[in-house]
């Protein structure tokens, strides 16, 4: 009999694969129940410590508060003591006396160097306190859309945007860091602090209350470790190493003091310091320097969120979403949402339909896409479309070269060409046709947020009569047989320098070229691939050239890209600008430590930029940003954005 | 046959050499150069250009980018090759491979320029045979674990000190070049570099200014160097000492090699400077995602397009036959960016579809890892379980895979058994009076199967490379992705890796194609 392959075997066959597959899955499905299990576990276990830690320190409070009570009644006593005796030797002009252990507050300044003023900076709070809000109420999972794969998180070893704001925002603390709206330096971890009028050291106070997310309190050894991490060569934190090296050592004087001395004077070491991320001594020296540099997400701070898991060996990778959970161990107020997760869309159009499906809560928008959904009344009633300038948000630019460029000098060696320049260009036109009208002119390189901008500039306005007659006086004169203009018998010629990535700077360089071509110059078009910006930035191997700053603090110090020792030593002067009214003003302006002083100094450098224009400003643009209206309390901010400030009302939830 | 397939295995050795070769030196002479992704921002004040040259040079060292591209080439064939060369690697506990100490390089212009006469410290080399015992002692091994640890550690300090010291020393020749006019200033400077040429034939002049600071510069190099050879020395002896495992593939206890001389070893594949992660860690998290999506694709390519092309050729020219030609061609001719962003904006879209909207992104929602794994009927109803949410993630992606790829598959197996209709032994067959059915399937289609088992083969490597564009439009963390990324950052070790891996396989699916040619059909032999 021929054996032949029958319905009846070919139905037995696909039971035995269903069965097979069934059997597999429902292995996969018990081992995940496992794994949930042991996280359950692991939560559980978290708590039960936690509990006894707090019935531990309930304990020792009976006693403590007793002390603390008459610690503070001793202080009472010694400022009125001390009042009385001031009113009495206040004839005889004595201000500080040496040695003192308390100030005139009763503040606790035993920790300072004598004959110092200490500063108590206000502490950093929200500025728009959601707690006092009808509708408040705590929980709730936030999600936000990034645009690239963020591939770490691990503190000083992450190399991006993405890093630092879930790092540095949300995890991990500093000892200070800037007020969302008033951009001053507000305390964090540090509850003071005291500065040298010379700028050669600093020294702050740890807040006693600061704990780590395990309940460790934070302490002057974790500031010490946290230096040396950065600076031990094995350790592949490089990008941290060069903004950090204004600090020449880190000192730990007592548990929660800690004294900085830095390499130079300079009014820009203090925040340098005050804002350097503190990551917890105990849980990072248990690895070895390989270890950390191949760690994906060992994250673990003192800030008001943490990892939902954090497991060595088995550590978030890229791919993946990133959940944080509220820290319920925080020492400060805790902020109302519970949850905040971090997912990966990098198609434009894709991130947006997500959003739209009501799948994300916040996500950053391109400015086509702001202007297409600012006039769809259903995208308005759902969402909040916010554009706004602050302090990071960077500004655009034409560089000219006002030295050589292949051994002769540009045209725009001279200020009143590159005036002309800035007149030949209609930034308004740039702004309302190439940049959907979203920012506004800039005329500095200061962030117009910050408190560096010196308001009273406006912007070069465009006239091509005025560019016309500077160029005139600058000898460039029209020769009327083709014209051009010309000097010494050469002709105005130069090439501009764009990215071949960006259309709007094509964009912009046709209008430019289209515009020399009204007065009488020639320009062409260079596109480069971006890779090799920074080479042709370091030759100085251009006439003119664009690009995008940004910044990150509200102060920078402008030595690195205007001052004329940094045409040479590998400087960022890159267009060779030297004026020595400028230069004169940054280092006059970097010795000075005292804020409002020093303000005036960079508003005065602002109008030297506005005479000389080494740069044409082009625009300040905006961030762009669309939130869900499930959210409450979405405030923008010369800083950017607070999450922490957010929750979602009590009836969504 | 043995001998066929071992030559094949052997001529793929140079085959292999060839396309990485190639594209290393694509790579190294793309404008910027292999290192452009290292470039670093940042950094503020007065010292901030030299500070950042000098840790610019510290990473280029540390990658090795300073050496000349050939010698690159070499030292990343040298990791990658599983046959080795004299004294064994050692591994750490993290998996980090562990080398001797590169020996350093002298500063530049020594004598004429300053410190003249004096002798640098020899370097030596790590040259203790390992033939002892494979297993120390546990105590004894931490004991000298640690004793490289302190030594690593103190070299590192000394030799970031040196390159620093190297770096202002370049720094202020540069300064004294331009100076003295040795040339202009880009060409004293050339990719980054200091043109040394340019210096040749010219006198120093040690009085000037700039030419105090060059000797000063040149005399802290020359000390720091000093410092640096010797604890580099202190950590070649550790190293020596071998603290750690050997990387050496084991048959039970015994190495595989002759110890010393020749021994064979895991490869390594590097690490993503981009990312800074090993790259074997970095393609083992892609590759899955992306085999996935492919074994999923391409049985659904296979399902669909081989039986309606045996049917396209049974009725050949009815409305069957035409209607799926076009069809698999009109699909075959929709570009997959426009087809993608289209199923993105609107079977995502809510506006649309409301709730049976398909997932714009990724392969599991927001939460999936909280859901049950299979699905469920909860106090809520039906739930859908991680894995139906998986499937339904992929629907969407897996579409754009597939579309395209139905109209070369079914016209080629329509054309095949339409040529084995007009054969001899079908009408053999016919006139003997066999079954319609079993002229077709038992006969014509065997015979038809033979080009299908040759393309499957050359759509096998495609399924690892992975389809950049799917997986860039929906947001897939696959093999495309982090080609893709490479390519941007001009990621050296991933982009090599990739290359390598791709390469391999496709010529070992090229041989296998033949090996298959040869099982299913009798007439050919390779004897």
């Amino acid at each position: 009999m021929q054996s032949k392959f029958g319905l009846k075997d070919f139905i037995l066959y696909v039971l035995v694969f269903l069965l097979t597959i069934t059997v597999v899955f429902a292995m996969r499905q018990n081992d995940r129940n496992f794994e949930r299990l042991s996280a359950l576990e692991q939560q559980n276990d978290s708590m039960v410590q936690t509990l006894s830690q707090i019935r531990d320190e309930f304990a020792k409070t009976g006693n403590e508060l007793v002390d603390a009570l008459s610690e503070t009644l001793r202080a009472e006593v010694q400022v009125i003591q001390g009042q009385i005796d001031r009113l009495g030797d206040s004839a005889s002009g004595i201000s500080v006396s040496e040695g003192q252990s308390i100030d005139a507050e009763g503040r606790d300044i035993s920790w300072a160097r004598p004959g110092v003023p200490v500063v108590f900076p206000r502490q950093y709070e929200y500025i728009n306190d959601p707690f006092e809000a009808p509708d408040y109420s705590t929980g709730g999972e936030f999600i936000e859309t990034f645009e690239a794969q963020f591939p770490k998180i691990t503190p000083y070893f992450y190399s991006d945007v993405y890093g630092r704001r879930i790092v540095d925002e949300s995890v991990c603390e500093q000892l200070g860091r800037y007020d969302p709206q008033s951009l001053e330096m507000v305390g964090l971890l540090a509850e003071a602090w005291q500065i040298d009028p010379d700028g050669e050291w600093m020294r702050a106070k740890i807040n006693p209350r600061a704990r780590f997310s395990d309940g460790v309190p934070v302490t002057s050894a974790d500031v010490k470790f946290t230096y040396d991490l950065v600076f031990n060569p094995q350790h592949e934190t490089e990008r941290f190493r060069s903004t950090l090296n204004v600090i020449e050592s880190v000192e730990a004087i007592s548990e929660r003091v800690v004294e900085f001395r830095f390499t130079t004077q300079n009014f820009s070491n203090v925040s340098a310091a005050l804002t350097m991320t503190i990551i917890p001594k105990h849980f990072y020296e248990q690895f070895q320097p390989s270890q950390l540099n191949q760690a994906t997400g060992l994250l673990m701070g003192s800030g008001p969120y943490r990892l939902e898991r954090l497991d060595a060996s088995n550590q978030w990778s890229q791919g993946r979403d990133l959940v944080l959970v509220r820290n319920e161990n925080y020492w400060g107020r805790k902020p109302p949402i519970q949850r905040l997760r971090f997912k990966v869309i990098q198609d434009n159009v894709a991130r947006l339909t997500d959003f739209e499906n009501g799948n994300s809560h916040m996500m950053r928008g391109v400015s086509e896409q702001y202007r297409s959904k600012t006039s769809d009344p259903n995208f308005m009633a759902n969402n909040y479309a916010e554009q706004w300038i602050n302090m990071r948000s960077g500004f655009g630019f034409i560089a000219w070269n006002c030295g050589e460029n292949n051994g002769e000098p540009t045209p725009f060696a001279d200020a009143r060409v590159r005036r002309a320049m800035t007149h030949l260009i209609d930034r308004e036109r740039v702004l309302r046709d190439f940049a959907n009208g979203l920012g506004d002119v800039a005329t500095g390189p200061f962030p117009p947020a910050g408190p560096m901008n010196n308001p009273n500039i406006t912007p070069r306005p465009y006239d091509l009569d005025a560019s016309k007659r500077l160029l005139d006086e600058a000898g460039w004169l029209v020769r009327e047989s083709d014209g051009f203009r010309y000097k010494d018998g050469k002709r105005f010629e130069f090439e501009y320098t764009i990215s071949t990535s960006s259309t709007f700077s094509e964009d912009v360089a046709n209008y430019l070229a289209d515009q020399c071509k009204k007065v009488g110059i020639v320009c062409t078009i260079r596109k480069i691939d971006w890779a090799i910006f920074a080479e042709t930035l370091d030759a100085r191997s251009f006439d003119a050239i664009t690009m995008q700053w940004s910044q990150s603090s509200p102060e920078s110090d402008p030595y690195q890209l205007w001052h004329s020792n940094s045409i040479a030593n590998r400087g960022d002067n890159f267009v060779q600008w030297s004026s020595p009214r400028a230069d004169e003003l940054i280092e006059r302006g970097r010795r000075t430590l005292d804020d409002t002083e020093r303000m005036k100094i960079w508003h005065e450098l602002h109008e030297v930029f506005y005479e000389e224009q080494p740069y044409t400003f082009m625009l300040n643009s905006p961030w762009i940003r669309f939130i869900s209206r499930d959210v409450s309390n979405v405030h923008t901010y010369p800083i950017g954005l607070d999450r922490n400030e957010m929750y979602f009302p009590a009836d969504m939830n | 046959m043995t001998t066929y397939i071992l030559r094949r295995l052997l001529l793929m050795i140079p085959t292999l050499l060839g396309i990485t070769f190639l594209l290393f030196m694509l790579v190294a002479n793309a404008p910027g150069g292999i290192g452009a992704s290292l470039a670093l921002g940042g950094g503020e004040g007065a010292d901030a250009g030299q500070n950042r040259a000098i840790q610019q040079a510290y990473l280029e060292e540390r990658y090795g980018l300073n050496d000349p591209t050939l010698v690159q080439y070499f030292r990343w064939l040298a990791r990658v090759s599983p046959l080795k060369f004299g004294e064994p690697l050692q591994r750490d506990d993290v998996g980090e491979v562990i080398a001797s100490p590169k020996p350093l390089e002298a500063p530049p212009f020594f004598g004429e320029y300053y410190g003249e006469g004096t002798q640098l410290p020899e370097q030596i080399r790590p040259s203790r045979v390992s033939t002892g015992p494979t297993q120390i002692e546990d105590e004894e091994r931490l004991q000298r674990v640690a004793a490289y640890r302190r030594a690593l550690n103190d070299y590192t300090n000394a030799r970031g000190a040196f390159i620093g010291a190297v770096e202002r020393l370049k720094i202020a020749l540069e300064n004294y070049a331009i100076a003295e006019e040795l040339g202009r200033s880009d060409e004293i400077i050339k990719n980054n570099k200091l043109n040394m040429a340019r210096f040749r034939g010219h006198n120093f002049n040690a009085d000037s200014e700039l030419g105090r600071a060059v000797v000063q510069a040149g005399e802290a190099a020359i000390v720091a160097m000093r410092n640096a050879v010797e604890s580099r020395n202190r950590l070649a002896e550790a190293f020596a000492e071998r603290p750690f495992p050997d990387s050496v593939f084991r048959v039970g206890p015994v190495p595989l090699g002759v110890p010393g001389i020749v021994y064979l070893a895991p490869p390594d594949l590097g690490k993503s400077f981009s990312k800074s992660q090993p790259v074997s860690s970095l393609i083992a998290d892609a590759l899955p995602i992306t085999l996935l999506l492919n074994c999923i694709a391409f049985p659904i390519i296979y399902i669909v397009a081989v039986p309606s092309g045996l049917l396209a050729a049974t009725h050949r020219g009815s409305w069957f036959d035409t209607l799926s030609g076009a069809l698999y061609v009109a699909l075959w001719s929709i570009p997959v960016v426009w087809a993608g962003v289209l199923a993105v904006g609107y079977l995502a879209n809510k506006k649309y579809l409301g709730d049976l909207a398909f997932p714009t992104a990724g392969l599991a929602s927001s939460g999936a890892e909280d859901m049950l794994y299979l699905p469920s009927l909860g106090p809520d109803g039906f739930e859908r379980g991680a894995l139906l949410d998986q499937l339904w993630h992929l629907c969407l992606p897996v579409a754009c895979l597939v579309y395209t790829g139905f109209a070369i598959l079914s016209k080629q197996t329509r054309a095949a058994m339409l040529d084995n209709f007009n054969a001899d032994y079908v009408r053999t067959a016919k006139a003997k009076g066999v079954a319609h059915n079993d002229i077709v399937f038992r006969h014509v289609f065997r015979n038809s199967l033979l080009p299908l088992i040759t393309m499957f083969a050359s759509i096998f490597p495609a399924m690892l490379a992975g389809s950049v564009v799917v997986e860039r439009i929906f947001s897939i963390p696959g093999m495309g992705s982090l080609v893709l990324e490479a390519i941007n950052a001009r990621d050296r070790d991933l982009l090599l890796a990739n290359a390598l891996m791709v390469g391999a396989v496709n010529l070992l699916a090229l041989l296998l194609a033949d090996i298959l040619y040869a099982l299913a059909d009798p007439r050919i032999t390779f004897d």
